[in-house]
């Protein structure tokens, strides 16, 4: 296969990959790894250096358009983005005391768990009145665009929430993914976010958690040009559609979605880490 | 990345606008107290009343200056991108791709420094590489500019807040070379 014909291929898996990563939150970046590394035999540092610049333009891309449309919510992404950015680094000091193999198979156990917990019904808007001293404190609570106009809605557990973005940063930093999943199930499960409005602030902070691992990957060589040219390349005009079809998708269809990217990247990471054992 | 800031700033005047479409009806009343009961009501409804339905203007004007930032910074990056991937491929396209064995990107693709020498040598791969030096900087120029805007409005915590994000990401960028 020479550069012409390898090139073109993987733009047009990246494609599919930012479409996905605009849609759910996820950035794109977890549906690289295994795409580049499986499918095209990419060296997995190679494949996590272009994921990593894959997170940040998928972040960036989808992001203008979440908060010119009004569903991002600015502070709470702000503030959330102090535990990310620390536990990115943390995740970075640690990764080399750990064992990734491990790691790996308690990922996938909590993301299965996490696509269950996603799938159980939940009204949304339940509370009219906050019940956290933080979220008015930190004026976190905000609006959002419905199909009936602008909504309401209240921030919960701001503690939990913060905790759980911690450990999403840790796990940023240690696996060089944005680690979204995480991000939208603190906000979604946690702090009781309409889950367009959790998508979409996660999706703001996704950039930020992964330009705090930026310079490590650039200076340890993982960032190739050549590779990540048609990955950026294809991931952003698919992230331009992915952002598109959220603004028009219902949240049910949604939520279906995501668990089905979560199942498969869980199923994936345990394969990817037995084979490596053998 | 100045040019969209400046014009981002100019908030003042959609505030007078804002003030004058609410202070019709309360005609009877002088328009620099409206103009102040306005801006208290819109900050105290932002704080408390969980019915407000409206966003205060200084936060949509931040939202549109994010946004903007987001987009133009993701635009020039990739023009970037193209323009040397295009060059790349014209020039090595009929060489074989080899990327299952990991020996690390040349060293001048390594740092901020090495990646502007390789651009004014016309290396393609070097222009790429700019391309994604300015694609991570967009984020990092998004936490500086909401950190001018929170300076802007004197609200503290926020300032707090984004400094923190600053020098947590200066930390880790600089660390990694030392």
């Amino acid at each position: 296969m020479n550069i012409l014909e390898f090139s073109l291929l993987v733009w047009i898996g990246s494609f599919s990959a930012g479409f996905l990563g605009a849609l759910t939150g996820l950035g794109g970046g977890v549906v690289i790894v295994p795409l580049l590394t499986s499918m095209f035999g990419v060296d997995i540092r190679y494949a996590v250096g272009a994921s990593l610049v894959s997170v940040i333009a998928t972040s960036s891309g989808a992001a203008c358009t979440y908060i010119k449309k009004g569903y991002t919510n600015l502070r709470l992404g702000m503030f959330l983005e102090v535990a990310t950015t620390i536990g990115a680094i943390v995740g970075a000091l640690i990764a080399s005391f750990i064992s990734v193999k491990a790691l790996t198979i308690v990922l996938a156990i909590v993301l299965i768990y996490s696509a269950y917990l996603s799938q159980q019904p939940r009204p949304e808007n339940l509370e009219t009145e906050s019940t956290d001293f933080l979220a008015n404190y930190l004026q976190l609570n905000s609006t959002y665009p419905t199909p009936d106009g602008l909504m309401s809605y209240q921030v919960q557990s701001v503690p939990a929430g913060f905790s759980i973005m911690l450990v999403a940063g840790v796990l940023s930093g240690l696996l060089g993914i944005g680690s979204g999943a995480f991000k939208v199930l603190a906000m979604d499960q946690a702090m009781r976010l309409p889950f367009k409005v959790s998508t979409t602030t996660s999706n703001f902070m996704i950039g930020v958690t992964a330009a705090a691992s930026a310079g490590v990957y650039l200076a340890r060589g993982y960032i190739d040009p050549g590779l990540s040219m048609p990955v950026m390349l294809g991931v952003l005009p698919g992230a331009f559609l992915g952002a598109k079809v959220l603004v028009k998708a219902k949240t049910q269809i949604l939520r279906i979605i995501f668990s089905l990217v979560l199942v498969v990247m869980a199923l994936k990471m345990v394969y990817n880490s037995l084979l490596g054992g053998l | 990345m100045y040019k969209f800031n400046s014009s981002g700033w100019e908030y003042k005047s959609s505030v007078q606008s804002k003030v004058e479409v609410v202070a019709l009806p309360l005609q009877s009343e002088p328009d620099s107290d409206i103009q102040e009961l306005t801006e208290r009501g819109n900050k105290i409804s932002g704080d408390i009343d969980s019915n407000n339905i409206t966003k205060t203007s200084s936060e949509q004007q931040l939202e549109n200056l994010l946004s903007n930032l987001l987009k133009y910074g993701v635009i020039i990056a990739s023009a970037v991108v193209l323009l040397g991937g295009i060059l790349y491929l014209i020039r090595h396209g009929a060489e074989p791709a080899e990327y299952q064995f990991f020996r690390g990107t040349p060293s001048e693709f390594r740092s901020p420094t090495g990646v502007v020498e390789a651009v004014f040598s016309g290396s393609s791969r070097g222009i790429i590489q700019l391309g994604l030096l300015l694609l991570i900087a967009t984020p990092i120029i998004r936490v500086i500019i909401s950190l001018l805007a929170f300076i802007r409005q004197r609200d503290l915590i926020y300032i707090i807040v984004n400094f923190l994000v600053l020098a947590t990401l200066t930390y880790s960028l600089i660390g990694a070379y030392y």
